[in-house]
């Protein structure tokens, strides 16, 4: 009965201009707060992805892969991240009077949103790509945050947990069943930025020692009290430009910026989990194209553009990085302080904005609604204030920005307006 | 001329954005002529008395707080000293609250401050003070930024200004922060020093004071801080 009403609302949702992606969990939620649980049992495998940055790529991948199999699957790709927006999920595909049995379900979920949907869907496989400090009002709740998860997730003792092993924070659940992924300490393809989230030990809070540093708080590290990172069951070997090795076998993909390798990394340990034949996973990894506002890549007039998602110090790092590879002539930032960015974006100060200073940016435009800040930051660093565009107005600044090779770095809320705008613009 | 920026701890001491204080006022001495050099300062023998210009202390969690407060205690009395003889000190948050005679949590336990300033801080839990600031002051006309802290904290110096936006000290006074001789200790994030530069000037001229130096701070083009500045209350006061 909840599933039905559920499709009703999002039909209607859906007939009055909404995405509808949330609706129908919504509404079948509050007739019955068991639709969740009930519609997952038609499901053989449950596959969650969680963490701070990646798990949209990653939840991508995977179920990218699982369109080249047979199988039948079901992927909350709308983005819809939450337990409802799962729901959503399941209900919106569910075929009245129809066998509704499906092989796998892969969910991308909020952080946030772990514990309930960990209760509520027993899941098979959790994969967890990092913990990074993400909106800085609500920093102190990463310790709090992952105590919340470890909770229901220990409970569920069938629950594999898929581990970046790479990250001190992710080896604080002890889950009975986990496996490791994480990159060998030849890899060499990050600079060694300031941003340290917490290299702390969090069995005795001495700082951890590192033979190997990738970037934040990602590394080979132990600690004198003998905690240590988890044995890795997938290692990445190498990375170079669109290719990767994982235990000895080479995959091929088409992201951009190498910390990609970490989410196909982890879609791989993953697809090996569900015993994907390599063929499939080779063919899922190469033919997944980002059009989501990760890494995104267009052509305007003959120049390049690319739009990429920053939330955190980290992810702002990862981008600069990036920059310095490409060969651009412009960089625009839309930075926003709702809600959803955090209110607080004195982030932006912890990010090293000065690897720009080596690269062929000439010009820099700042827009959203804290275009202002964003400009001090770089005037901070000694860039010229002649240099410095700041125009609140997106689609303006885009105008402007996108008259040579550019990339668009956009905080999470101005996002879908940023694509939305240069993709009209591109067609 | 060598300008030396000491922060203190900035492993542990670094939320949000503390470091662009140091970025900031390392621009603004660049701009003056100094040569500035940043002394990350993780033992506090490392303290060269003769050589500091300038100190930042910043904000932490409470574990961090309170592994840095045992090892400052160590020089409390010179650096009390030095505070009282105008060493430009700039403390923010969690680095503002152990200056003062203790920290005291919710559960009544004292942690035990530094006692540089006469000041108190009472833990709570009714009320996260969260959000942006904006305070009227008369050294430095109006000031932005962006405070979180659980923490009361009560003392009778002249406060930096009143709050016009947002909590402050604590959730009676309706002021902001204190500055005592050459030192400004506040709540305030954002960071602080890029979005204020009446400040940052206020500890580079406090510098020039006392080392004997002829700046010349008309040389400093201020016009982007301006409107930050404007566009900022605009929007808070909203």
């Amino acid at each position: 009965m909840s599933i039905i009403i559920g499709k009703l609302a999002t039909f209607s949702s859906r007939k009055l201009g909404n995405r509808g992606s949330d609706i129908a969990g919504k509404v079948a939620l509050k007739i019955n707060p068991n639709t969740t649980k009930k519609l997952a049992k038609n499901i053989d495998k449950i596959i969650l992805v969680t963490g701070t940055n990646g798990k949209t790529t990653t939840t991508n991948l995977i179920a990218n892969a699982l369109s080249k199999t047979n199988k039948k699957y079901l992927h909350n790709k709308e983005g819809a991240n939450l337990v409802t927006g799962i729901t959503s999920c399941m209900i919106n595909n569910y075929q009245l009077f129809k066998q509704n049995k499906y092989d796998y379900a892969i969910f991308e979920v909020d952080e946030g949103s772990m514990p309930k949907a960990i209760e509520n869907l027993k899941p098979d496989y959790v994969v967890v790509t990092n913990f990074f400090r993400d909106q800085l009002d609500r920093y102190a709740e990463i310790d709090l945050l992952i105590e919340k998860i470890k909770k229901p997730l220990n409970k569920s003792k069938e629950t594999t947990l898929v581990l970046n092993s790479d990250d001190p924070f992710c080896l604080r659940f002890n889950q009975d069943k986990q496996i490791g992924y994480g990159l060998s300490s030849e890899v060499n393809n990050f600079k060694q930025v300031s941003v340290s989230d917490s290299k702390f030990c969090p069995v005795c809070q001495e700082e951890l020692e590192y033979d190997t540093s990738f970037y934040g708080q990602l590394g080979h590290y132990h600690c004198c009290c003998g905690f240590k990172r988890l044995d890795t069951t997938y290692e990445l070997s190498h990375i170079k430009d669109f290719e990767v090795c994982i235990n000895n076998t080479i995959y091929t993909h088409n992201l951009n910026g190498d910390y990609n390798a970490y989410n196909v990394l982890a879609a791989t340990a993953l697809l090996k989990l569900l015993n994907i034949e390599d063929d499939l996973i080779k063919e899922g990894l190469s033919t997944y194209n980002s059009d989501d506002g990760r890494m995104q890549k267009l052509n305007f007039n003959n120049n390049d553009i690319y739009l990429n998602l920053v939330k955190n110090p980290a992810g702002m790092n990862m981008s600069l990085q990036e920059v310095e590879k490409l060969d651009l002539e412009h960089i625009m930032f839309v930075l926003n302080d709702n809600e959803a960015d955090g209110l607080d974006i004195s982030w932006i100060w912890d990010a090293d904005f000065e690897l720009l200073l080596n690269t062929t940016i000439k010009k820099f435009y700042c827009s959203g609604l804290r275009a202002y800040d964003m400009a001090i930051r770089l005037k901070n660093m000694g860039i010229s204030i002649d240099d410095i565009i700041i125009n609140e107005d997106i689609d303006k600044t885009l105008d402007l920005a996108l008259t040579k090779s550019c990339i668009v770095l956009s905080s999470y809320t101005a996002l879908n307006t940023t694509k939305l705008l240069i993709e009209k613009k591109v067609k | 001329m060598d300008y030396h920026i000491y922060h203190l701890f900035p492993k542990l001491l670094n939320l949000y954005g503390d470091r662009g204080n140091i970025i900031c006022l390392s621009y603004f001495a660049k701009q003056l002529g100094l040569n500035p050099i940043i002394h990350e300062i993780v033992d506090v023998e490392d303290i060269n008395w003769d050589e500091v210009d300038f100190i930042l202390i910043g904000g932490g969690s409470d574990r961090e707080q309170g592994i840095v407060t045992k090892e400052l205690t160590k020089i409390k009395e010179k650096l009390k000293q030095e505070v009282d003889n105008g060493l430009p000190l700039l403390a923010v948050c969690g680095g503002y609250q152990f200056l003062g005679h203790y920290y005291q949590d919710t559960q009544g336990n004292r942690l035990d401050g530094l006692s540089i300033l006469d000041m108190t801080t009472i833990g709570q839990t009714k009320t996260r003070m969260i959000g942006n600031v904006v305070l009227d002051t008369k050294l430095f006309g109006q000031l932005v930024g962006f405070e979180n802290h659980a923490g009361e904290s009560f003392h009778e110096y002249d406060s930096i200004g009143d709050v016009v936006v947002g909590y402050g000290d604590n959730l009676v006074s309706k002021r902001e922060g204190i500055q005592y001789q050459n030192l400004i200790g506040t709540y305030l994030h954002g960071p602080l020093l890029p979005k204020n530069p009446e400040i940052s000037l206020f500890f580079l001229k406090a510098h020039a004071k006392r080392r004997n130096l002829d700046l010349d701070f008309d040389k400093i083009d201020l016009s982007l801080e301006k409107k930050t500045k404007e566009q900022l209350i605009k929007k808070y006061m909203k």
